[in-house]
Formats: structure tokens, C-alpha cells, sequence
């Protein structure tokens, strides 16, 4: 495999970032009625019948976000922005359709489990991140490296945690333009997706303090090419058992999780890349560009051993 | 490290005993008779334990549930005031739910529920649909839905008519006792306890097993209900929608002097946990108005009917097929993962079971990613073994790589551990299940790690050593 110059490692870091955001602008996170609002078509059906059925009968008009059975002829079927006057008529081609539909009533459904999701989620994910560089400066005590060293490698692992998470919301917005709604199960997948970059994240931080510990220490640039040299084979290993492990269950399941599947995916192969070529070209990046006037450091003793 | 007996017997017992406790259901047909096989369960040791069976609690995803529809009825309510009244009303009903909950939560119960908001886009139906994958009947949801206006009957007696005549005491709803100022509104919480010192009502010798503790808001009405009579003759009564339900216990000793903001109940309901943690849910916080339910139906899983049985059979084939592309890669070392990803996936369905955890999408997800992590840590075990495989390792060696792997674990572990903090109190309930799922597993995966390895690493490395007891 050709190996990637730091300015195409560069360009491609940067147009996935800036297409990630131009999608989550553009199409916004699609939440499905788990969380969000939603306006509900209440069906009674005079006879038995299955979800199957309806959705075989109201998607041809407009697709639902989701349908759910009640006893066993009364349905709930699900829409996000549609308009009430759009839901009316859907109701009017429907019942040409379906034969038996007793009632068709609308409704305006509000969840109340989950409040201030997004606050949450925020919160959620700046102490996991906050955590994580903890538990990396933790792991690399008495490794060898200066306290300068150690702020670019936590500098770089904040970069390479943050540019998969963009990708990843990036493309579920893109995936919910085409229809995806972000329902509780796909979050679980996004979450899975995010499980894997940290754990890939884990590996790499042992995996360096191996190499700081028993080689000579030159550089924080070196010492990843040594690990990188040395342990390629065991991570390419790791990052082929993920992507099996959580990719492969969901691909029996109903198309929107076989879609939402994209996003563990998706991450396993952020990681491997983060990996081969992002970590490396960024500390490149900041040892030659030496963002810290030397002044500072001397003044802030960053030079110190950590 | 030492080959012996005794702990390879016992760690071979305990993930015995648990892989009985994982085992699912199943039936068995011989000669057209079906055979049930189900997991060990407590019961099977004793039928006096708190938890009677080991399972997990089910999900309204996977295996669907029940539907509660509830009617808010508007027509005495001017239209201006009808989302306010709604929102009141789902409010109480939600607190009424979170009591029962957390009341069940501390006999090891799971009660899991969503609500959602119901409105007619003309605003003629204003309803609050409820949804509960296991443990709300019919009947119950009834009791929940009554108003609950709680009124506090106290001892009237020093004001009582010596001469009073037989139809005027007959006119006397509850004797000589008058109603109180107490309210629903100036409870502020309430427990279900346990004690047979004071659930006693008539007869000492016969205790209730479960009371109602109420505790009251630091309010001037509640001492002055409890001393309207220092020396009274009848106990306190507590009417809830014009119906009895629990008088104040005779075993709590009030201290007159500090009498403290807690009253003992003795309900007259059926004596199990269960209702009595209804009625306790119903006295908190305010009455329901103009509520009724008009439904209590089935409601199918919502991610599909299949879906539980197709997830459970992709499970397994991935835990096969992950595990040959270990035996591909590793070759003959491998089987030492292999058995500990056994030993892993046995204890994790084991102890998730006996923890009674929802069975939903976020819990399978969750053990997913705690299953990646316990290889990725451990393949550099296996990957530095592997390595010296054509070289024999010395003793100092293994210990060495195993000492170091179960370091780099530990502090995973510890990672993992500060997160289920943050996530046990931000995280929305999805986010907590899939955490248990990851949690329980890194956590067992690390015991697994400590144990059963370090006797199955003893047993590969050691062969020439001999048997220690």
C-alpha cells in the first residue's frame, strides 16, 4: 500500500471534517420520535392484522418513521415533519387501501423519558473525553516522556477522538436526509462506534508506554513510529475482529439498523486510519511547528520530565 | 504462579454453577411428552429467598409489553387551562410511576415505563399513552390512575358528646375523629419498610410484613394533626377518595418532646410489597383530576417480532465466528482466549441475569463493545505469547506479560468505573442500560483476568510443574 504524504493525510482529515459539518448543518440530527415530537396516526382496524400489512399500505403514500401494534387491530403510525393537511390526505388514500379502518385519528405525541437529551449527551461526552486524556497522562507517568511531549500526544489523541465523532454525526445526518430517523437503537450503534475508538485508543496508549519503557526515548514522533513498526500487525488484527464483532449481528436485523450498522463500521475504519496515518503526521506537525513559544516552556518547565 | 487443584476446582464450580444460571429456557419433545429446561434460580435452593429467579426483566423493544391509554377529560375545564391541567395530571402520573419504581427497585424489581403526551391536533382528545414491557397489570394500573385525594382523620375524642345519641355517632363517619388539615401536599415522601416491631395494628402478635413510612413536609399541620390529642384513643386514619386504606401504626412510639416528621401506616390492603408500594405511590405528591383509563391492551415488540430471536442467533455466530479468525490468527495459543471469551460470555449472561437487567438493544450493545475491549486488551497476552511460542517462555516470563496485561486491564477498569458515575447520573436510560451491559462485562472480564486465567495460563505454561492443593 502506498503510504499517504502528511498534506493528502491532511486534505483528507479536513474535507471529511468539513463535509461532516456541512451535513450536520445542512441536514440536522433527524431524532425519531424517542425523543422528538411527532404526529401520530392512530388506526383501528375492524379485523386482525399486522404492522407488515399497514406499512405495505400508508408507505406508498408517506413513508411513517415507525409504526406500532396495539391489541390486535389498532396501530400508531408515526410521522416527523409532514403537515397535518399531508397526514389528512395519507388518512383519505389509506382507507382505499386498507379495508376495515374503523378510525383514523391524528394526534401530536410528545416522549417524556428522556428530557434535556442533548444537554446531557453533551455533558456525557466532555467528561468521557476529559476522563480519557486523564487516564492517558496517568498511563504515561515515569514513561520517559517530558511534560511537552506529553501535551502533544494528549493534543493529538483530542484531535484523533474528536474527528471520528464529527465524521460519525456527519454521516448519520447524511444518512437522515435519505430517511435514517436517530432512533434509541441507532444511538446505541453511534455509541458502539465511539466504544471502538476509545478502546483502539486504549490499545495505542499501552502499546506506546511499551515502546517509551524499554526503548531509548528520542522523540514522542519516534517513539510512535517504533510502536507503529512493531505492533501494526496485532492492531490490524484488533481492528479486523472489531469490525466483524460490530458489524455482523446487526445485518440480520430491520433495514434502518442494517443502515445504522454503518456507523460501528464506519468508526472501526476511522480508528485503523487515525492509527496508520493521523496520530503520526500530527505530531509531525506539532514538533515542527512548535505551536509553544520556547520561552513558555522554560517558564512553564515543560520540559520537566513527567 | 502455582498449578493448583483446589482453585482450578473451584473456579471450574463457580463458572459451572453460573453457566446453569445462563442457560436460556428451552423445551425439549421426547416420546411427544415436552421437557422444560430452565436456568438454576434461587428458589431451587430455597423458596424463602427475596429473588425467586435469576432472568432477565424484558423491554418493551424486544419483546414488546402493554399500552396504557388514558383519558384526560377536558369538558370542565375552560380551554384556556386544559394544557395546564394536562401537564399536571401527566406530572402526578409520573411521579406516581417514578415512586413505584424506585420503591421496586429496593426489592430488586425492575419496573420500566414510557410516557407520551397524546393530543388530538383539533384538541377534542387529550390522552397519556403508557408503556410497560413486564410488571403493570390491568388491575394495577387502575389503582394507579384513581385521583388519590388523601385526607388525615385524628382523634376527636376529648370534644366527643358523652350523651351523644346512637344515630348521631352513626352520622359519624370514622367515630370520634375529626378531619385533619393534611393534605396529599404536605407529604414529602413515602417508603414502604419492613418491620415487625411497628406494622402492628390490633394485635401485636399478628405485625404486618410491609408499612407505609410517610414523612411530612416540616410544616406546622403535622404536629399539630398528631397532638390534637396527646392521649388519643384512636390512631390516626388515612382516607384516600372517601375509602380507608391505613391507619397509623400502634407500634411507633412518638417522642412527644421531638416528634420527628415520619408516620408509621398500617394499610388495609393486601399484605405484599407489591400493593403496598402502590398505595405508597398513590399518597405522593398531588391528586389526579378528571383522569380515567380507557385502555389496557397488548403492544407488539417495537423492533419487530423476530428481531430478539434473530439478534440471540447472530450473537451466536459472531461469538463463533470471532472467535475462529482467533484460532486463524493465533494459532495453537488461541485456545487460551477462546476459553476465557467462554468463561467471559457465560458470567456476564450469569451475573446480568441474577442482576434481573432489562433485556433490551443498549444492554446487547453494551456487552458488544465490553467483549471487543476484554480481546483488545488481552491479545497482547496472547500476541506476546504467540510470539515466543517457537522459544519456550520461562516461568518469570508469563508471569511477567500476565502481570502486565492485568495492569493495563486494571486501569482500563478504573477508566471504565469513573464513567459509570458520570453516565449512572446524566445518562438517560438507554445510555445507563447499555452502560450496565459494558460495565458488568469489563468488570467480569477483569475477574475472569484475575482467576480462571492465571489457572488456565498455569496449566499451559507449567506442564512439567507439578500439581500443588
Amino acid at each position: 500500500m502506498k503510504k499517504l504524504t502528511s498534506s493528502q493525510v491532511a486534505i483528507i482529515v479536513l474535507l471529511l471534517m468539513v463535509l461532516s459539518l456541512l451535513a450536520i448543518f445542512t441536514f440536522k440530527l433527524k431524532l425519531s420520535p424517542d425523543f422528538n415530537a411527532s404526529q401520530v396516526v392512530s388506526l383501528q382496524i375492524d379485523h386482525e392484522t399486522d404492522s407488515s400489512e399497514i406499512n405495505s399500505n400508508i408507505s406508498g403514500i408517506i413513508k411513517p418513521v415507525r409504526i406500532d401494534k396495539e391489541s390486535t387491530g389498532k396501530f400508531h403510525v408515526y410521522y416527523q415533519n409532514v403537515t397535518t393537511d399531508n397526514i389528512a390526505s395519507v388518512i383519505a388514500d389509506f382507507k382505499t387501501k386498507q379495508t376495515g379502518v374503523l378510525s383514523a385519528d391524528i394526534y401530536d405525541f410528545k416522549p417524556w423519558g428522556e428530557l434535556y437529551i442533548k444537554e446531557r449527551a453533551s455533558l456525557i461526552a466532555g467528561l468521557g473525553i476529559l476522563s480519557f486524556l486523564a487516564y492517558a497522562a496517568i498511563s504515561m507517568r515515569k514513561s520517559g516522556l517530558t511534560r511537552l511531549e506529553l501535551l502533544e500526544l494528549l493534543t493529538t489523541d483530542l484531535l484523533s477522538i474528536i474527528f471520528p465523532i464529527i465524521v460519525l454525526l456527519g454521516m448519520g445526518s447524511f444518512l437522515g436526509a435519505y430517511g435514517l430517523t436517530m432512533s434509541i437503537s441507532y444511538w446505541d450503534l453511534f455509541l458502539l462506534g465511539v466504544a471502538v475508538l476509545m478502546i483502539m485508543k486504549i490499545y495505542r496508549i499501552s502499546r506506546m508506554r511499551d515502546i517509551l519503557t524499554v526503548n531509548k526515548h528520542t522523540s514522542l514522533l519516534s517513539s510512535y513510529q517504533l510502536m507503529y513498526k512493531k505492533y501494526w500487525p496485532e492492531l490490524t488484527f484488533i481492528l479486523a475482529f472489531a469490525f466483524l464483532t460490530v458489524t455482523l449481528p446487526w445485518l440480520v436485523l430491520q433495514s434502518n439498523i442494517i443502515w445504522a450498522a454503518v456507523l460501528p463500521a464506519l468508526a472501526t475504519l476511522l480508528a485503523g486510519f487515525n492509527f496508520f496515518f493521523v496520530d503520526a503526521n500530527f505530531m509531525k506537525f506539532l514538533e515542527e511547528w512548535q505551536l509553544i513559544n520556547p520561552k513558555t516552556i522554560s517558564r512553564l518547565n515543560l520540559n520537566k520530565k513527567w | 504462579m502455582n498449578k493448583s487443584v483446589l482453585a482450578f476446582l473451584f473456579w471450574g464450580l463457580i463458572s459451572l454453577v453460573l453457566l446453569l444460571i445462563a442457560i436460556p429456557t428451552v423445551v425439549v419433545k421426547i416420546n411427544n411428552e415436552n421437557y422444560r429446561l430452565r436456568n438454576l434460580d434461587p428458589v431451587d435452593i430455597s423458596s424463602d429467598m427475596i429473588i425467586k429467579e435469576f432472568k432477565f426483566n424484558p423491554s418493551i423493544d424486544l419483546q414488546g409489553g402493554n399500552i396504557a391509554t388514558l383519558v384526560v377529560d377536558m369538558q370542565n375545564i375552560v380551554p384556556d387551562e386544559r394544557q395546564a391541567n394536562f401537564e399536571t395530571n401527566r406530572n402526578a402520573l409520573l411521579t406516581r410511576l417514578g415512586t413505584y419504581r424506585s420503591l421496586l427497585k429496593r426489592q430488586f424489581q425492575v419496573l420500566s415505563y414510557d410516557v407520551q403526551d397524546a393530543i388530538a391536533t383539533d384538541n377534542s382528545q387529550y390522552r397519556i399513552l403508557t408503556k410497560f414491557p413486564e410488571g403493570m397489570t390491568n388491575e394495577k394500573m387502575q389503582i394507579m390512575t384513581t385521583p388519590g385525594n388523601v385526607t388525615f382523620w385524628v382523634d376527636d375524642s376529648l370534644n366527643a358528646n358523652p350523651n351523644e345519641t346512637e344515630e348521631e355517632k352513626a352520622q359519624k363517619p370514622y367515630g370520634d375523629r375529626k378531619l385533619s388539615t393534611l393534605t396529599n401536599e404536605d407529604i414529602e415522601s413515602v417508603n414502604v419498610v419492613s418491620d415487625a416491631t411497628t406494622c402492628i395494628f390490633n394485635d401485636p402478635k399478628a405485625p404486618r410484613n410491609y408499612c407505609i413510612a410517610l414523612t411530612f413536609k416540616a410544616t406546622a399541620e403535622f404536629q399539630e394533626a398528631l397532638f390534637a390529642n396527646p392521649n388519643a384513643q384512636y390512631p390516626i386514619l388515612v382516607i384516600v377518595d372517601g375509602a380507608p386504606v391505613a391507619v397509623q401504626s400502634y407500634g411507633q412510639q412518638f417522642n412527644q418532646a421531638d416528634p420527628g416528621r415520619e408516620m408509621i401506616l398500617f394499610p388495609i390492603v393486601e399484605d405484599t410489597y407489591d400493593t403496598t408500594a402502590i398505595l405508597a405511590s398513590i399518597l405522593n405528591d398531588k391528586p389526579l383530576s378528571n383522569v380515567g383509563m380507557t385502555d389496557f391492551n397488548t403492544l407488539a415488540p417495537l423492533m419487530g417480532t423476530t428481531t430478539l430471536d434473530n439478534l440471540k442467533l447472530s450473537g451466536l455466530l459472531v461469538f463463533i465466528v470471532s472467535n475462529v479468525l482467533l484460532v486463524v490468527y493465533f494459532r495453537k495459543r488461541s485456545w487460551l482466549l477462546v476459553v476465557l471469551n467462554i468463561l467471559l460470555m457465560i458470567w456476564s449472561i450469569a451475573v446480568l441475569k441474577m442482576f434481573g437487567s432489562v433485556l433490551d438493544f443498549s444492554l446487547i450493545v453494551g456487552v458488544l463493545a465490553a467483549y471487543v475491549l476484554f480481546n483488545s486488551l488481552l491479545s497482547y497476552f496472547i500476541y506476546q505469547i504467540r510470539s515466543a511460542s517457537s522459544a519456550s517462555l520461562t516461568e518469570d516470563e508469563v508471569v511477567s506479560i500476565y502481570d502486565k496485561t492485568k495492569k493495563q486491564y486494571f486501569a482500563t477498569l478504573i477508566l471504565t468505573i469513573v464513567m459509570a458515575f458520570v453516565v449512572s447520573i446524566w445518562g438517560s436510560e438507554f445510555m445507563i442500560n447499555l452502560y450496565i451491559g459494558f460495565g458488568f462485562t469489563v468488570i467480569l472480564g477483569y475477574l475472569v483476568l484475575l482467576f480462571p486465567a492465571k489457572q488456565l495460563i498455569a496449566l499451559m505454561f507449567l506442564a512439567s510443574k507439578k500439581w500443588k492443593i
